[in-house]
């Protein structure tokens, strides 16, 4: 085993652990373990935990996974952009690179997102957004419960007419 | 395969239960009038909904093998064929309610230029139905099943005296009724069948803005609880569930005599006489059965020896367009979900003195989606990523405003629903092709829709998510179908007459949008309704007299 493969399992033995443990759930299922680790930073590249839970925080991976069981286009993309990054290699840069290496196929340089890009960005918007993580810690949703009452807007400034 | 017979004659045999199955059934038992109901699915059992389940919750619960009731017909179990390249998207719900178990419920009067504006303008035929036949039956209708909204009273939109209490707009709402009256557009109050206060034994809605999920405590109208319920009451009418109709059957008269029906999972055949027919299928299930129903009176289907059945197929064209309004960027996060979708409407918009107008008929406008909703889907079209993008969908999180443009399809001979020769479905019955496409009035009109979403989204100084001009739903993606067996005074270019009655078989009748000679830039539910009840008045007094 080279250095650099070894260098990544360990980094991956690091970030694996946390979707799952949180997830209670053992192994990915549409995913190798280092592709599942890859995912995971990448996941957590595009909605990092800030003040707020990440995407890894808030079990991401593990409904990424999920969605690539249910499909096999979306798991090929996925795997193939994984690959394209390097594998599990990527693991080993630095921070700094890794984001490099994402804003290369992201669009903001110009060129247009790639199909890896957009597919991951979309599937970690969803999954992020329709956990309890994200929709109620990060945006502070609160609604699909029952009221007696819908007071609506009470700003009068918002009310005007001119 | 076993055919079954039922020895047993129904004095009228109603085929569908949604918004008109129900309506049919509703009016005719309470009349006294014995009725026996044909429905392809069976009763959505409230109990299951899964009204109250969060997105994090119906994971969890997926993941225990757990599944929310299954109200869409799925196209594998009924494929519809279309041409390479024009695509149909049909929605469809088998099962008592139809598609009233989870429609949008916006609930708006036809005006009367709606009724007579082919007249004015030449294309197609005027509905035989005036404002003023129809407007005591819009009065009925509206205080039968409660439908919620203002006193707005708009030349393109009739007021009613019998709303309830409209729910109060939301921020957003509010402020781009603004920014239309700065661009010259009037904003009203919506118009849903929610019932906001208790009403006829229903509700009232608690405001968890989960409708599309299914009401767990029929907070608003479905043809199941607020019609087939109260008429199976009455002790007249018999449903029979998951009974697909495939023919209606001809005497040697060439009246309707009964239908052939599978039995949906046993696929077994069956055969019930009657003396009258109902049809109300939803628009293309209704043509199609009536396309199949070749008696040897009846070579070209059922009452279509002019041809009329089938053509005509007419809906309407939409798209989205969505935006962030900056009063609200960066803002406090509300409880946003109110009566789920707009409390507002944009009656159909014409610019003062009709400059520029270069199309026929028009366009209104629902706006469904505004702030904070169960979800963050706008994201996806944010640029880049990190802790930027995840600020910046934070940010416009309870900013989102959502404009939903729907413009009226002309009627086209050439749109049409016909049989397949060679593919049939799991019970021998022919599938259908759906020829469909749009013309140069839906697209100089599309034009005309993009610049009022521009012109009121730039009055909001809103920052407006990428679109592209021009872009349109798939076809079908409205759901508003109609056309394709239309009402007309004049025999030879209809197939019913102004109560819904065949020309050419007295005793069949057909009560749902199919018999809707125009599309309208309208929902049409409402105006399903009365119409059905309209129809089945007459129908009820053309039976006392002795004459169907
Ligand atoms: C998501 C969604 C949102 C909508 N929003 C709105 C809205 O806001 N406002 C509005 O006005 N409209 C809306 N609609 C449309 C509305 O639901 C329909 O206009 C209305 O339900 C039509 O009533 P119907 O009786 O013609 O047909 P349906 O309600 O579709 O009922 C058809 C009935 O026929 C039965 N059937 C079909 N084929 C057969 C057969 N071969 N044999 C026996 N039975 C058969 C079905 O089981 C069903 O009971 C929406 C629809 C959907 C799906
Ligand atoms: S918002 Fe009202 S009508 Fe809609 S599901 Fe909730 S209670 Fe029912």
């Amino acid at each position: 085993m080279s250095t650099t493969r070894r260098d990544a399992l360990k980094v991956l033995a690091a970030t694996t652990s946390l979707p799952f443990a949180a997830q209670g759930a053992t192994e990915p299922k549409n995913f190798t373990a280092e592709e599942f680790a890859v995912l995971s930073r990448l996941s957590d590249l595009i909605l990092p935990r800030t003040d707020t839970p990440g995407a890894v925080d808030a079990g991401v991976p593990a409904i990424l996974d999920d969605a690539a069981g249910r499909s096999p286009a979306l798991r090929n993309t996925l795997r193939e952009g994984i690959a394209s990054l390097g594998g599990a290699k990527f693991l080993t840069e630095s921070e700094a690179s890794q984001n490099q290496a994402l804003r290369r196929i992201s669009g903001l340089d110009g060129a247009a997102p790639t199909p890896f890009f957009t597919a991951l960005k979309n599937e970690v918007i969803d999954a992020y957004y329709s956990t309890r993580e994200g929709l109620v810690a990060e945006l502070g949703y609160h609604g699909n419960v029952p009221l007696a009452e819908f007071p609506g807007c009470t700003h009068p400034e918002h009310q005007r007419l001119d | 395969m076993q055919i079954r017979s039922s020895p047993e004659i129904a004095d009228v045999l109603i085929v569908g239960s949604g918004a008109a199955g129900g309506m049919a059934a509703w009016n005719l038992t309470r009349q006294g009038v014995n009725v026996t109901l044909l429905d392809a699915g069976e009763r959505f059992n409230r109990a299951r909904f899964w009204t109250h389940v969060r997105p994090w919750e119906r994971r969890a619960r997926e993941a225990r093998g757990l599944h929310p009731p299954e109200f869409y017909l799925q196209a594998s179990e009924q494929p519809v064929l279309t041409p390479p390249g024009r695509p149909f998207d049909l929605t469809r719900v088998w099962g008592r309610g139809g598609k009233t178990n989870v429609w949008g419920r916006v609930a708006l009067r036809y005006s009367d230029l709606n009724f007579h504006e082919p007249a004015l303008d030449g294309w197609e035929i005027p509905w035989p139905v005036t404002y003023a036949e129809m407007a005591p039956y819009y009065d009925r209708v509206e205080q039968l099943i409660g439908v919620c909204g203002g006193d707005d009273d708009e030349p393109f939109l009739p007021g009613s005296r019998y709303h309830l209490p409209p729910p109060n707009p939301r921020c957003g709402e509010y402020l781009i009724r603004r920014a239309a009256h700065h661009a010259g557009v009037k904003i009203v109050a919506g118009r849903r069948a929610v019932v906001t206060r208790e009403h006829n034994g229903h509700g009232p809605c608690h405001y968890c803005g989960a409708c599309g999920r299914g009401c767990d405590i029929a907070a608003f109208f479905n043809s199941s609880d607020y019609l087939l319920e109260p008429a199976l009451a009455t002790g007249r009418l018999t449903i029979v569930d998951n009974a697909v109709a495939a023919e209606i059957l001809t005497g040697d008269d060439g009246l309707a005599s009964g239908v052939r029906y599978f039995g949906r999972h046993s696929r077994d055949e069956h055969t019930l006489r009657a003396r009258r027919v109902v049809v109300a299928a939803s628009c293309v299930d209704s043509t199609r059965l009536l396309l199949n129903s070749r008696g040897a009176r009846h070579p070209n289907g059922i009452a279509n020896s002019n041809d009329v059945i089938g053509r005509y197929l007419c809906e309407q064209i939409r798209f989205h367009m969505y935006g962030f309004v900056p009063e609200l960027m960066g803002g406090p996060v509300h409880n946003d979900d109110g009566i789920s979708g707009a409390h507002i409407y944009m009656p159909r918009f014409v610019p003062p003195g009709g400059k520029g107008r270069d199309y026929l008929r028009g366009y209104g406008m629902q706006f469904w989606g505004f702030g904070a909703g169960a979800g963050a889907s706008f994201g996806k079209q944010l640029p880049g990523f990190g802790a930027g993008l995840k600020r910046g969908i934070k940010q416009r999180y309870p900013a989102l405003v959502a404009l939903h443009p729907y413009g009226e399809v002309l009627p086209r001979a050439d749109n049409r629903i016909t049989l397949d020769p060679v593919r049939k479905d799991a019970y021998g019955i022919p599938l259908m092709r759906i020829d469909y496409s749009i013309g140069e009035n839906e697209r100089r009109m599309a034009e005309a829709m993009y610049t009022t979403c521009e012109e009121i989204l730039h009055a909001a100084k809103a920052e407006v998510l990428p679109y592209q001009r021009g872009w349109l739903d798939v076809n079908g993606a409205a759901i508003h179908e109609h056309g394709t067996c239309r009402m007309g005074s004049d025999p030879k270019r209809s197939a019913l007459n102004k109560y819904c009655q065949a020309h050419e078989v007295k005793n069949l009748f057909v009560v749902d949008g199919a018999s809707f000679p125009t599309s309208t830039e309208k929902n049409p539910t409402l105006t399903i309704l009365a119409n059905a009840w309209r129809a089945t008045d007459y129908m009820a007094a053309e039976m006392a007299a002795g004459r169907v």
